[in-house]
């Protein structure tokens, strides 16, 4: 079977102060050797070794810039700006891809038109060093979950680094994520993209987080939680009455209806035609993984 | 400065008339670059081209043959008898490890010599050769889960894949994997084991068996191997066997689960310290 055109992908990586982590990130996207990857980086002017590791790849990155900027928010809007790919993500500078993310994000994309943004279940923690140490299993995604707070910070976030998103969502949604917000600017994206679209979720590892005391997230863990509480209701996110929550978490709990949170879109992939198909799903997504061979 | 301590691992792979799979989990292992590696290819005497891809890595091989064998675990004992590692573990032709693998082991079989058993719970499934499916609903496996046959194939059974042990423990249950049996040979190297050790496991996934198409008739006759293996552990004592069947299904009603649950052994990482520890947990 041809393969269909590889779709270009940008990414832009964020960075301050990190020369620790950045090679690891940098080569876990350029080592995939995807033809049609478009890679970016916005140093925010790092003073440690920062800039002697990204003029070592400049040749392969597409744009790369060292200067003073107004924080996280800010680096990725200049870099989105220099971003041309029909696919865009972006990845920490502390977080890393898999060796299979680039080519798994494109066979999706291509197969599935309609498919706006994507995300994994599949949460896998690094140490220090970089080995995984833990991974976790989500259920997939729903729109009426996230309304009813189901994937507030403390409850279950979806995963920024393993989240992809198609240009066209990207600029029906604005087009930027939020300056103001030094901390969390993926929450608010994510409240901006649900109101088009919804979340399709993968059973692949796509991206792995490194989980360490000083991580901006975990050090300012309440912070964060009540800057996205205050997203969620800006985006007319609700807290549902008392009852219906202890009704909810009863059946979810100790019944697995998950029907009650709407229905998910999980995807699978067909080994006989050798491609991805979805279907939504109401409950948590089942074990089985692929279509029986008739 | 500490030196970085590399035991040796030895893997060994039977294949037969596989030549399709057989390049991507000879890459696995070797891109790894794991500097204390012994790497043996057993071939059943295969008539596709897959002594020609074993012939273009012979370089890196520790050993490798390929003449008529009796079977699987034939080819298993083959390799085994010629290898001289410390941590040992089978890989079957298609299935493959992660990028991180023999890193991970390392780091934990250096850190707790009274490890001799990891597994991890996580269970992966190779779509194709970038595609790992991952599904973990296991937080462990206890030593009276499985003689109560919670790990029977088809229920949540071991993954082969992911298991690494130590010489030691391989030498105390026998050294060798039953050569009669078709199917599932690990099931009946896991009931020796143990009586020997204590599994460990990490929530990290480690290693996955490559889906095909052929694979999906062999699942009922594997769960049916795996019964009948477990019914001849328990051949001599015929309550005893009962005894254990009720255990299990009463492990299966959610409210009455807590009667016969026992520790599971979890090797977790503890972010402050930034260290490994062991964990006790009830399942």
């Amino acid at each position: 079977m041809p393969k269909p055109l590889m779709p270009k992908i940008s990414i832009v990586t964020p960075s301050f102060n990190q020369a620790e982590f950045l090679e690891d990130a940098i080569t876990s996207i350029l080592s995939q050797n995807y033809p049609n990857l478009e890679y970016i980086i916005i140093d925010g002017g790092s003073t440690d070794g920062s800039i002697d590791i990204i003029k070592k790849y400049a040749h392969r990155i597409a744009y790369w810039v060292s200067e003073p900027d107004k924080g996280h928010g800010d680096a990725l809007n200049k870099g989105f700006k220099h971003a041309t790919g029909e696919i865009m993500a972006w990845l920490n500078s502390d977080d890393l891809y898999f060796p299979w993310t680039l080519n798994a994000i494109a066979d999706i994309f291509n197969d599935l038109p309609r498919l706006e943004w994507l995300t994994s279940n599949i949460k896998i923690m690094l140490t220090r060093k970089g080995l995984p140490y833990k991974s976790g299993l989500f259920y997939s995604f729903g729109r009426k979950a996230f309304f009813e707070g189901l994937y507030l910070l403390d409850r279950g976030a979806i995963p920024q680094e393993s989240t992809f998103w198609r240009r066209t969502l990207w600029e029906h949604s604005g087009g930027r994520v939020s300056e103001g917000l030094t901390i969390v600017p993926d929450f608010e994206l994510w409240a901006k993209f649900w109101q088009y679209s919804n979340l399709y979720t993968v059973p692949v590892p796509l991206g792995a987080i490194r989980a360490y005391k000083q991580q901006t997230t975990s050090a300012n863990f309440n912070t964060c939680c009540r800057e996205a509480v205050h997203i969620w209701h800006k985006y007319k996110g609700k807290e549902p009455p008392l009852f219906y929550r202890y009704i909810r978490d009863f059946l979810m709990r100790f019944l697995l209806v998950k029907s009650i949170c709407g229905k998910n879109y999980t995807l699978f992939f067909d080994l006989k035609n050798n491609r991805w198909y979805f279907f939504p799903l109401l409950e948590r997504c089942k074990r089985k993984f692929f279509r029986k061979s008739a | 400065m500490q030196t970085k301590i590399f035991p040796k691992i030895s893997i060994v792979t039977p294949s037969f008339n596989q030549a399709e799979f057989l390049e991507d989990t000879i890459l696995s292992i070797l891109s790894q670059d794991y500097p204390n590696l012994e790497y043996i290819i057993i071939d059943g005497g295969s008539r596709d081209d897959s002594v020609d891809i074993i012939k273009k890595y012979a370089r890196k091989l520790a050993y490798w043959v390929s003449e008529p064998d009796k079977g699987r675990g034939d080819a298993i004992n083959k390799g085994f008898a010629r290898s001289s590692g410390e941590i040992m573990s089978w890989l079957g032709c298609g299935d493959m490890y992660f990028p991180w693998t023999f890193d991970l082991m390392r780091e934990i079989f250096v850190t707790f010599p009274e490890i001799e058993w990891l597994a991890s719970h996580a269970i992966c499934i190779w779509a194709t050769k970038y595609l790992p499916h991952i599904y973990g609903d296991v937080r462990g496996y206890a030593k009276s889960g499985f003689f109560d046959g919670r790990n029977l194939s088809g229920r949540t059974s071991i993954q082969q894949e992911s298991v690494f042990w130590r010489c030691s423990l391989w030498q105390r249950a026998g050294g060798y994997v039953d050569e009669n049996l078709a199917g599932m040979p690990d099931f009946e190297l896991w009931l020796r084991f143990w009586q020997q050790g204590q599994l460990y496991t990490l929530s990290a996934p480690l290693g996955g068996i490559r889906a095909h198409d052929s694979q999906q008739k062999f699942f009922k006759e594997h769960s049916r191997a795996t019964r009948n293996m477990l019914n001849n552990f328990y051949k001599n004592n015929y309550w005893k066997k009962c005894l254990h069947e009720f255990r299990y299904s009463i492990s299966k009603i959610k409210v009455l689960k807590r009667i016969v649950a026992s520790y599971a052994f979890q090797v977790s990482y503890d972010l402050d310290t930034e260290k490994w520890f062991v964990e006790k947990i009830l399942i």
